[in-house]
């Protein structure tokens, strides 16, 4: 019951997280708008990029925290909390997330994540893998629809590449400063097991 | 560990499914993440930046664009009906709406028609004065088979599947003259030197850089140019391509063409359609004989060019649609730009419905949940729609059929389309019509058409005569350009009252709605 709790509020949190996500993009666009009249095409989505997966962050500062035993577990949770925020499938989410978790829980196995450096590097590869898995099964999704003629939407055309490591970065940079509030959020205390 | 191995089975299996979705198992995955909607609504907090950027339309705006829209449909309704040549006496023509397309099948179209009691396999189907193809299937004549295996049984009962839908009783397959195994008699009655030539078209020519008619079986070598009209004097006997006698199939033309990969071009001699085969037939008509057409019943005289656009139901009265709310703006991919509603598959919606507000195009519907859904807006990367150019400054004229356009997004206040436009548009005669000319009669090549462009037919979910936007539309590509990018204004904006597209009402309600003045 306490860790169903513990889990429940994981959800919570990435939901909540995922808005904030949206809510800072909107907000970024809405302030800077002005600007994006007078710039290119590229600049609305690289305004959006430049916005911290703060998802990513949470699930790899919870990796950190919590026992190994449950990195599927919290991937699952995160998954779960983040799927309603995008308009990716379900299942490439899920891969992605659980890609994710198993990349941070490979990087503790040289060091805490707690350390800057591996904060910065774990938090920043989990966002640009998560965002770069995305992007590809957008982009062989929407060649497969060209080549049946099915219904697709979402193609990230060559200019949205870069787009990742912008948001990666972002992600690194937040997560030197963030990591504490993550890994102090409520409920998370529920999820821990006991070492004796 | 074991928590770890099932993370990797599942992680794999969740990637397999992503990149070759399977219908069930997506069912089952939505019906898992049900859960998820407890905390969606905290997505609302983002809603107020929905349409930050897109300028609110007023009643007044709103109510014109309707009018506008009523006056397109005319203008389709009327551009079915040809103009300079002659529909046969005792042929009755049967107008139909092109559908979606199923599946690969390109070469085919499905054509919505008000009654296709009269309609047999191998009736021709002409679009204005061109020629298009025939139709070869009739489904809902077709015995409906449904033999589920016990798996399908299974997933069926578990109501993760559900068995197909009967075939509606109003839609016909024509398979259009591009198809490779179609074929029709056709003659060049004036070529350079005022012979005519008979000549067999169909399929298409070995190019990749335009669309071109393949010609077989040419009564003489030396016919390089000239019209080209279907004439099947045995067509009673074997077939009924006579009914669409003279009705024309293209223009012939020698070019020479490099291939990929070739050391030498080589010289093609094709036929270049008027149409745009792929996503430019809105509007058509099914020439049917007269004997079928007593058979079927007492025909009404046919309405005619000029008549044909009375029959004209407003866009919003000719499909049902659902008010629905927008709870979560943005999405968490940079590139993409969607919103989370409040409507999904237990609603009623589909795949492609289309979500506006007034009779502007917002968005349609990306993914579908059994309660919720994720709308793709205009502004999203890789949206496609097919458009019609309206000018505005003839909403009654004939629009101009553009295709497919592609968003690339955003550019500070307006939305950017790509637009590649098709070697056989019709673009350089109807710009000629609304281009200022100077005293020479010459038209400025650097001048640009106002236009507001509209969704045209064809699109899932998504019916004719949704306002996309509004642009300038230049007369004359630069030199090697082979795409244009069109700045859309007048866009919908997703920060207003939604309606989400549920399904399109038979022709007859549509009009008793209209009546009422509903």
């Amino acid at each position: 019951m306490k860790r169903a709790i513990g889990y429940s509020l994981l959800v919570f949190w990435a939901a909540l997280a995922a808005t904030l996500h949206l809510t800072l993009a909107g907000l970024s666009s809405s302030l800077l708008s002005p600007v994006l009249t007078l710039i290119d095409a590229e600049s609305g989505p690289m305004l959006r990029a430049l916005v911290p997966d703060l998802v990513t962050l949470l699930l790899v500062a919870s990796i950190g925290r919590l026992s190994r035993q449950d990195t599927f577990l919290i991937a699952a949770a995160i998954f779960v909390g983040r799927s309603a925020f995008t308009g990716s499938p379900p299942a490439a989410v899920l891969a992605g997330t659980i890609a994710t978790a198993f990349l941070a829980d490979a990087l503790r196995t040289i060091a805490e994540l707690d350390r800057p450096f591996l904060r910065v590097v774990s938090a920043g590869l989990g966002s640009l893998v998560y965002a770069y898995w995305l992007a590809f099964v957008d982009y062989a999704l929407a060649r497969e629809a060209y080549a049946t003629g099915q219904l697709q939407f979402g193609d990230p055309s060559s200019g949205a590449l870069g787009l990742p490591i912008l948001t990666a970065a972002a992600t690194a940079v937040c997560a030197l400063f963030l990591w504490p509030l993550f890994t102090r959020l409520p409920g998370q205390r529920r999820l821990e097991r006991r070492a004796f | 560990m074991r928590g770890r191995s099932l993370g990797v089975i599942v992680g794999f299996g969740a990637a397999i499914l992503a990149l070759r979705p399977i219908g069930p198992v997506q069912t089952l995955l939505g019906l898992a993440l049900l859960p998820a909607r407890v905390v969606a609504p905290i997505g609302g907090l983002s809603v107020p930046f929905a349409g930050a950027f897109d300028e609110a339309s007023d009643e007044k705006s709103a109510a014109h664009e309707v009018e506008l829209s009523l006056s397109l449909e005319r203008a389709i309704l009327r551009s079915a009906w040809p103009q300079d040549r002659r529909i046969p006496a005792g042929s009755v023509p049967i107008p139909g709406e092109v559908d979606a397309r199923q599946g690969i099948k390109h070469d085919h179209i499905m054509v919505r028609v008000e009654d296709a009691s009269r309609i047999r396999v191998g009736h021709p189907v002409v679009a204005g004065d061109v020629y298009v193809g025939r139709v070869v299937r009739i489904p809902f004549r077709q015995p409906f088979t449904d033999r589920p295996g016990m798996a399908e049984r299974l997933v069926r009962r578990l109501g993760l599947s559900s068995p197909p839908p009967r075939p509606p009783k109003n839609v016909v397959e024509v398979a259009l003259i591009t198809g490779a195994p179609e074929r029709v008699g056709a003659l060049v009655p004036m070529d350079q030197d005022n012979l005519p030539c008979r000549l067999v078209v169909g399929g298409l020519a070995p190019r990749k850089d335009r669309l071109m008619l393949a010609m077989h079986n040419p009564e003489s070598r030396a016919t390089r140019s000239g019209e080209v009209v279907v004439q099947e004097p045995f067509g009673r006997i074997d077939g009924f391509d006579s009914l669409a006698e003279g009705f024309l199939i293209g223009e012939l033309v020698q070019e020479t063409y490099q291939p990929e990969g070739q050391p030498r071009p080589r010289t093609i001699r094709g036929v270049l359609p008027p149409v745009d085969f792929q996503s430019g037939l809105n509007q058509v008509l099914v020439l049917t004989d007269a004997a079928e057409g007593r058979r079927g019943g007492a025909s009404a005289t046919p309405p005619g060019r000029a008549g044909a656009g009375a029959k004209a139901v407003p866009v919003l009265q000719g499909s049902r649609w659902l008010p629905v709310r927008l709870f979560g703006f943005g999405d968490t991919s940079p590139w993409r730009s969607t919103g989370r509603l409040n409507l999904g598959k237990r609603s009623g919606l589909r795949r492609g419905a289309a979500v506006i507000t007034g009779v502007r195009l917002v968005g349609r519907i990306a993914r579908l949940e059994p309660s919720g859904s994720t709308v793709s807006f205009l502004g999203d990367r890789g949206f496609e729609v097919d458009v019609l150019a309206q000018a505005v400054a003839d909403p009654d004229g004939e629009p101009l059929v553009l295709g497919r356009i592609r968003s690339v997004g955003r550019v500070g206040d307006v939305l950017r389309f790509r637009w590649k436009p098709q070697g056989s548009s019709l673009r350089a005669e109807w710009c000629a019509r609304y281009t200022k000319k100077d005293a020479g009669g010459t038209a400025d090549p650097a001048a640009s058409v106002d236009v507001r462009l509209w969704t045209g037919s064809g699109l899932v979910g998504t019916p004719r005569g949704l306002l996309v936007g509004r642009t300038e539309l230049p007369v004359e590509l630069q030199e090697g350009a082979t795409e244009l990018d069109l700045d859309l204004t007048e866009t919908g904006s997703a920060g207003e009252d939604l309606f989400v597209h549920l399904r399109t009402v038979a022709r007859a309600t549509a009009e008793a709605a209209k009546g009422a003045g509903q």
